[in-house]
């Protein structure tokens, strides 16, 4: 993918991701990564900003002897979600707009 | 789980961390070890091919503290929750990671001695400017009353003397007060100016050299 995916994108397809089930950080990532090119690296700065924004919640589960980390989607991330997806509408309207020229 | 490989990478890594809080290393670190045991990444190698050196990770980990850490800074400044004094103590502590952020990246390692040589000079100038106007200040304040006390005191003998010396006085107090908020100002301007340059060096070192994504590793 030759476009830089912003970070708003990625968070909103953490929050989407999230809607269906809980997800712990390794399995997050390889999900993001499945469907954009991002680094191992890029998922614990996005995972923090949206856990102190109030967007996703963690708990801790007892895991083949370790405890695992799982982050929950909260009512505020749901909202959230909602407008990262109206935003997103919007630019790609707009740019399917300018750039397919379809704007009779 | 017994994975040495693992706890050396993370011992390397929160020796890179030092400046977050003590709660800021334990989740960051947290995160990478259960990363490192679901990943199954055993070896150094395996854990270095996947998330790069732990200097390497230090440094992205830093540079988003920063970069985030400056942005709130000025959605807080929009809402007028944050104190003058905030923000300057915020700006610092951007700066330090920055420079941290700049030390941790090999590649870097001239750049950021000249940076360090850059901020030292600046702040020696900086520091040199503010004693010599307050020197400035002090003296002439200190001539100003006097001149006014020289008018007062020759007032019967010699009018116009007195009229000139007190005249001369006032003057020297009135540009005073015009000076001090003038060179406040311009210090404020000159460390927002040093800021912005910070924020736009931890932006380069977090986004200009990125390790490579996975789509281009496959590819190579």
């Amino acid at each position: 993918m030759a476009i830089q995916v912003s970070t708003e994108i990625l968070e909103g397809s953490v929050l989407a991701l999230l809607t269906s089930e809980d997800y712990y950080g390794y399995a997050i990532t390889r999900k993001v990564q499945t469907v954009f090119p991002i680094s191992e690296s890029t998922m614990y700065p996005i995972l923090r900003r949206l856990k102190k924004e109030g967007w996703l919640s963690t708990y801790d589960e007892a895991y083949e002897g370790r405890n695992r980390r799982y982050y929950k989607i909260t009512d505020l991330g749901r909202d959230q979600l909602d407008r990262i997806r109206n935003n997103w509408q919007e630019l790609k309207t707009a740019t399917d707009t300018i750039l397919e020229g379809n704007n009779e | 789980m017994n994975n040495r490989a693992m706890d050396s990478y993370i011992d390397e890594f929160k020796i890179y961390l030092h400046q977050l809080s003590e709660t800021e290393q334990q989740d960051v670190i947290e995160f990478y070890r259960e990363y490192i045991i679901d990943a199954k990444l055993s070896t150094s190698d395996a854990i270095i091919n996947e998330l790069g050196t732990p200097k390497n990770l230090a440094r992205k980990v830093l540079a988003d503290y920063s970069i985030k850490m400056s942005e709130q800074n000025y959605q807080n400044i929009d809402n007028g929750h944050i104190s003058n004094n905030d923000r300057f103590k915020k700006n610092l502590t951007m700066i330090g990671l920055v420079l941290l952020a700049l030390m941790a990246s090999p590649i870097a390692l001239p750049i950021a001695f000249v940076v360090i040589l850059m901020l030292a000079l600046i702040i020696g100038l900086a520091i040199l400017f503010v004693l010599i106007f307050l020197f400035m200040v002090a003296v002439s304040v200190v001539s100003g009353i006097g001149a006014i006390f020289i008018g007062l005191s020759v007032i019967f003998q010699s009018f116009p003397t007195a009229i000139f010396y007190i005249g001369g006085g006032l003057a020297v107090l009135g540009i005073d007060f015009f000076l001090i908020p003038i060179t406040i100002a311009l210090l404020k301007w000159f460390f927002s100016v040093v800021v912005i340059f910070f924020r736009w060096l931890g932006k380069k070192l977090l986004h200009g050299r990125k390790t490579p994504m996975k789509g281009e590793k496959e590819n190579a």
